[in-house]
């Protein structure tokens, strides 16, 4: 809107602007009326963190800043954040403010639901010297496209730390900026002896490859976006890294993310490539440690850069208090808290006034991280970059288990990231409101300004021509606005500046034009999620249950059989609880496979009949899959039945003495939760791990397909036994003693006792035991995610070595984000499962009933 | 005559434990090929061997008068034990090399020390008298239940050193200081980790939500499940068979495809954020086993029982809760304790369906100590085993209901 702040035009405005405040009060969904507003905020800090505390306080001192303002904040564990902003957000339930990586940008920029992205562009949102406070770099990676998602708040990147004592130690001098890979390993090797190793990083995990590819001349993307993953030096940088660890021997065999931690903060490596985020861990567990730019590259003389990822505050689209939000993301990235976060948690800061803050720079560590950032390669956020490190994973794992040359494997991988970025379906594009947030002034100033200022309500809004969006033609001036408050009256001053007239004397600034601006244009907010269909459906459901139900009692009832009057009664309400649960959800589950349901365009989904299905079933990998997953189910379930039954057996005998405490030592792997047994079972397997110490070995096989398999069964094996022998001792303790007594006293041998008496007696409560175990183990994602993640992954584009059908629709749903397709893996799995169960049931007859 | 009979019918315990012995020792030591295979490669075909020379040794067991074959396996006893223990002798071994050897030792120790010691000896020389004989018999009746119950140990004690090897390792970083998952095994003591969760707030509320949450499960779980276990095992009624397949159908459904139309429909119905939904949630994800256990045993309890209750006059309801109910205690013990662990143990759900930290059960809470830039592992081991407490000493409780005995009162004949 063009407004001057002429008296003709004054009662309008305020007329316009009495309108649209009632409008706002009256209207949007969800807002708080009148002036106080709540904002719910969810971050991923760790429980009771010193982030979480430096966070906390930022929260605290915005609230005092703005008394009409609350602020939640919820707290959301890392590993789940973005599948649980996902599915919030497809329920309407989404927060106001967001904290993400600008990795995870890529895949969220994506989305779509209902025609609606999940963040906002912060564009109208932020003024030009809002913006300008921040890295140039940093804000960039907030971009997906032109959007702007989130407001910079930190940035990471590796680098390296090494262990000054063990340093001293060999009498070799510290590491120094003038580092070449040569010196790196030379140290490396010097410093690896015993059970001491030169050097602790992850030679398998990409992220640890792109300093060395960027090193060696490579990049991951051109200028277009382009996939080049096997550029110039690609493969030279993996075998020079792999050759740390196959070849030198500098890097322990097989080390893992985790266990280069371990191995560090225990004085077991010198040096580690590693980020700030452990220092403070590191120097907790006393180590007398230092950092260093990462070395150049022997070879070709270029310094290796690290991918540099930020973190950022976002708002999300559902938030109906976007202004408000917008001012709490600035507020958790400005300067204050930004050096609240550096000193206190070595959180690298991406406020350019930070970067000259003496208590910044005299800190070494943030110093020098900031420094190797600088020396790093931001990250782009793009849809490429979310999938990368499937394919790379894919070709590292070839080179690994030598079944492909770098070469060869990186030059699959990037057909392979391409043909995946060409099949990927589109998302829409998002587009601004016009006008929101936004208005244009216009003004005439005698020629010869070079610089202008514009100040909008007292505060500095841009710069001509460092940041404003203004053009001239003759004395006009044409500058657009951002950063406005919808239905307020804003008070724009236009400043000119006046150079020095002479030596001695200073510019100043002069006021050349003076108005009022306002824009009404609303925030348009993605309608909230409608329940009542689904509540229909339920009820819809639940009623024909109930129909059913009475239905066949009244058929019954009418042929006399009298004692089953009560029968219905008895089932009726577990399955009415079961139908109100879980029918719907699995109706719709049905019906999605049919659809061609993508994270592009949720909740505009389009009916594609068996399309789904026929990718399913001839897709590459498939029969590989399924049968693991057989092998998988039917090994482990035996194994479980047959241990479970031996052990209650033996657990059944009265001689033995202490059965309370052997029960409940052989119930713990059921007790503790799986999460950390199965973490703890992975760190063992390791080459350096406990169980390679009792066996006197160095078997890494983990890394190995076939040995990847036989572990991750084993370890299922530990976690199911305690639930079969404890159902089964159940089972065991119903049988009558006199039967045994009797057989005792008739001269029936032990054998005999078990095959004759225990078995049939037993196989009521083993059929259902043995089915659902099937089902469960079938269906068993926990272990394979957390073991091994479906790898080693060998073959592009199809299920890892260790995936079952499930851990591979977990992949198709949520980093390929076709849910289509996964829905209708999911049914297959279904159906197979049905199958199973029916000719099961037939088989064993456990349906009968007893009468 | 009674001196035939001792004779006759004596056999040493000794000889059948030397043959189970024997038996299993052939089969660990033919099992643990493979990995002694993966560890020193062609040198695995000792262990073949072994099982060879142990294999002889089981064949030559003497029985009553041949008194050759025993000297016989004495020598092949002990060839078994030298090799063992030169093999025993070079260095470099690990702690599976002690434990391998010792199921060649052991046996042939044993069968040594039996087959020369006087009385198995006299019998199977064939001069043993009658006092003999029945000084052996009373010598088994001792012998035979405590060599039985050796014997179950043994394997008992593999099973405990193979379930606690992980756990020791998690009481050990749980009680290390510093936060890394590994280093040295109880080389320091802290208590630190346990007094920062049980010292901050946030544990107490996932434990309280947990807590509440976990008993409504297994309460409302075994109302519904219970009545209906008893109906299917119980009625032949319309629509039976589907039913009970109906519950087992859910389960087979993945759970990460339906979790956003499941977050609608708890919306829906106003159970985002609330016990109440978690309770319900998780009663129907145990029921399928609730309601199939149940009517598993169910079926074992005899119908005569109730028959005879209902001709004493007692009312169905009053059959169930009077007769059925305190036979299947067992059963019903077991269907609890796992309605009960399956809520307290379930992460995702609780993670979806509460979207405020007030709501948070421990699973939940756990997983929030972990996070991109700090893992605290001392804590979350700390707060691992606190969180299986629970579990154990709900357990150790039950061992009550789960001892046998309950057929007070059963049918007779």
């Amino acid at each position: 809107m063009n407004t001057r702040a002429s008296p003709s035009n004054k009662a309008s405005a305020i007329l316009a602007l009495l309108l649209t405040a009632s409008l706002l009060a009256a209207g949007n969904a969800g807002a708080q009326t009148g002036s106080s507003v709540t904002l719910e905020v969810w971050y991923s800090f760790a429980s009771e963190s010193k982030e979480e505390e430096t966070f906390l306080n930022a929260i605290s001192s915005f609230e005092a800043a703005n008394p009409h303002i609350t602020v939640e904040a919820t707290m959301v564990p890392y590993a789940n954040a973005d599948q649980l902003f996902m599915t919030a957000a497809q329920g309407g339930e989404a927060p106001d403010l967001v904290r993400l990586s600008s990795d995870q940008l890529g895949k969220i920029g994506e989305v779509r639901v209902d025609g609606f992205p999940l963040l906002e562009d912060l564009r109208p949102h932020l003024t030009p010297d809002e913006q300008s406070r921040f890295d140039a770099r940093s804000l960039a990676a907030m971009h997906y496209g032109d959007s702007l998602m989130g407001i910079p708040a930190s940035q990471d990147c590796l680098s390296l730390i090494y262990n000054k004592a063990l340093f001293d130690a060999e009498g070799l001098d510290y590491p120094d900026s003038n580092w070449t890979t040569g010196d790196l390993l030379s140290a490396a090797e010097n410093l690896t002896n015993g059970d001491i190793q030169g050097l602790a990083l992850p030679v398998k995990v990409a992220y640890w490859w792109f300093p060395f590819q960027e090193g060696f001349g490579g990049n991951l993307f051109d200028d277009n976006g382009t996939p080049t993953l096997d550029s110039n030096g690609s493969a030279e940088a993996l075998d020079w890294l792999f050759s740390l660890e196959k070849e030198h021997g500098v890097v322990a065999t097989g080390t893992q993310i985790e266990s280069m931690k371990s191995q560090f903060i225990s004085s077991k490596a010198a040096m580690i490539v590693d980020g700030p985020w452990n220092w403070a861990t590191y120097e907790a567990s006393r180590l007398d440690i230092g950092q260093e730019l990462l070395p150049t590259v022997e070879e070709t003389g270029l310094r290796t850069s690290p991918l540099v990822t930020y973190k950022g505050w976002s708002v999300t689209k559902q938030s109906t208090e976007k202004v408000a939000a917008t001012d709490l993301a600035l507020h958790l990235s400005s300067a204050e808290v930004q050096r609240a976060f550096a000193l206190d948690t070595y959180t690298m800061p991406t406020s350019l006034e930070l970067f000259n803050d003496p208590e910044i720079a005299n800190d070494e560590v943030i110093s020098g991280f900031l420094e190797q950032a600088q020396q790093g390669t931001p990250a782009p956020t793009t849809r490429g970059m979310a999938l990368v490190y499937g394919p790379l994973g894919t070709a590292f794992e070839q080179v690994y288990t030598d079944s492909s040359t770098s070469g060869q494997a990186l030059s699959d991988a990037n057909e392979e990231l391409v043909s995946m970025l060409a099949e990927s379906q589109q998302a829409a594009e998002m587009l601004l409101i016009e006008g929101y947030r936004t208005a244009t002034i216009q003004f005439t100033a005698e020629p010869g300004y070079d610089t202008l200022r514009i100040v909008v309500d007292g505060e500095n809004h841009s710069t001509h021509p460092t940041n404003a969006d203004c053009s001239t033609s003759a004395d006009l001036w044409t500058c657009n606005l951002t950063g406005l408050v919808p239905g307020a009256v804003h008070q724009v001053e236009v400043f000119g500046w006046i150079p020095p007239a002479g030596e001695g004397s200073s510019g100043f600034w002069t006021l050349i034009a003076n108005m009022s601006s306002m824009t009404e244009v609303e925030d348009i907010v993605p309608p909230p999620a409608d329940t009542s269909p689904i509540l229909f459906a339920v009820g819809a459901i639940v009623l024909s249950l109930i129909a059913l139900l009475s239905f066949l009692r009244w058929q019954d009832a009418r042929e006399g059989k009298s004692r089953s009057k009560l029968a219905h009664l008895y089932v009726a309400p577990a399955l009415v609880a079961l139908a109100v649960l879980t029918f719907y959800p699995v109706f719709y589950g049905m019906w999605l496979a049919f659809t061609n349901a993508d994270q592009t365009h949720l909740g505009e989904n389009a009916w594609v009949g068996l399309a789904n299905f026929v990718e399913v079933l001839t897709s590459s990998g498939f029969v590989r899959v399924t049968l693991f997953t057989l092998v998988w189910t039917v090994l482990n379930v035996t194994a479980h039945i047959g241990f479970g039954l031996l052990l209650a057996l033996m657990l059944n005998n009265k001689h033995i003495r202490g059965r309370v405490a052997y029960r409940t030592i052989l119930l713990l792997p059921w007790a503790i939760p799986s999460y950390i047994s199965v973490l703890v079972w992975r760190g063992m397997l390791e080459p350096a791990g406990l169980i390679n110490d009792l066996l006197g070995t160095d078997l890494n096989l983990l890394a190995d397909p076939t040995g990847a398999k036989a572990l991750v069964i084993m370890v299922n094996i530990w976690l199911g036994i305690p639930f079969m022998m404890m159902s089964l001792s159940g089972a065991l303790q119903s049988l009558p003693g006199e039967m045994y007594e009797a057989a005792e006293v008739d001269g029936v041998g032990a054998w005999s006792q078990f095959r004759h008496l225990t078995m049939p007696n037993l196989k009521s409560a083993m059929v259902p035991l043995s089915l659902l175990g099937f089902i469960w183990t079938f269906n068993m994602f926990n272990v394979i995610y957390l073991m091994t993640d479906g790898g080693p992954n060998l073959y592009f584009g199809e299920p890892g070595s260790t995936d079952i059908l499930i851990t591979y629709v977990y992949d198709v749903a949520f980093r390929d984000g076709a849910y289509g397709v996964a829905a209708a893996w999911s049914v297959v799995i279904f159906l197979m499962l049905l199958v199973f169960s029916w000719v099961y049931l037939k088989r064993t007859n456990a349906t009968e009933a007893v009468t | 005559m009674s001196e035939d009979l001792a004779k006759r019918h004596y056999v040493p315990a000794e000889l059948g434990t030397l043959r189970t012995w024997l038996v299993a020792a052939i089969f660990v030591n033919l099992a643990i090929v493979p990995l002694e295979w993966l560890r020193v490669g062609d040198l695995a075909m000792l262990s073949v061997l072994d099982a060879a020379i142990l294999g002889i040794l089981l064949m030559m067991l003497p029985d009553e008068g041949a008194g050759g074959k025993r000297d016989f396996a004495i020598i092949v006893a002990g060839v078994a034990m030298i090799s063992a223990l030169l093999r025993l002798a070079t260095s470099e071994l690990a702690v599976f090399d002690y434990w391998a050897r010792a199921w060649l030792i052991l046996p042939a120790g044993m069968a040594i020390w039996w087959l020369s010691s006087p009385h198995v000896s006299s019998w199977i020389r064939g001069d043993m008298t009658t006092e003999g004989a029945e000084r052996g018999l009373a010598r088994n009746r001792t012998l035979k239940p405590r060599l039985s119950a050796a014997g179950v140990h043994i394997v008992l004690l593999h099973a405990v050193a193979v379930v606690l090897i992980p756990v020791i390792w998690i009481l050990d970083v749980a009680l290390s200081p510093g936060n890394a998952l590994g280093g040295e095994v109880f080389d320091q003591f802290t208590g630190e980790h346990f007094l920062k969760i049980l010292g901050g707030e946030s544990f107490w509320i996932w434990l309280r939500n947990s807590v509440i949450v976990s008993l409504g499960t297994t309460i409302l779980g075994l109302s519904l499940a219970i009545p209906a276990g008893y109906a299917f095992s119980r009625f032949k009624f319309r629509g039976r068979e589907p039913a009970m397949f109906s519950f087992l159908l859910v389960q087979m459904f993945p759970g990460i495809i339906i979790l956003v139309p499941y977050f609608l429909v708890m919306k829906s119905l106003g159970l985002l954020n609330s016990w109440l939904g978690l309770v319900l949630a998780y009663s129907v994800t145990a029921l399928p086993l609730c309601v199939w256990m149940l009517k598993g045993f169910f079926d074992t309890v005899p119908k005569e029982l109730e028959e005879a209750a209902l001709l004493d006059g007692c009312t169905q309801p009053q059959v169930f809760r009077k007769v059925i109910l305190p036979l299947s205690l067992p059963a019903v013990a077991v269907t609890a304790l796992f309605s009960f662990l399956a809520a307290w143990n379930e992460f995702l759900l609780a993670l979806t369906f509460n979207t405020s930290n007030e709501m948070y059960t421990l699973p939940v809470g756990l997983a929030s100590m972990i996070s991109a830039t700090g893992q605290a592992w001392g804590d979350f081991a700390a707060a691992s085993l606190l969180v299986s407490l629970p579990v154990v000493l709900l357990f150790i409780l039950f061992q009550r209901f789960l001892v046998e005995g309950l057929s007070a009162g059963g049918v007779k004949g």
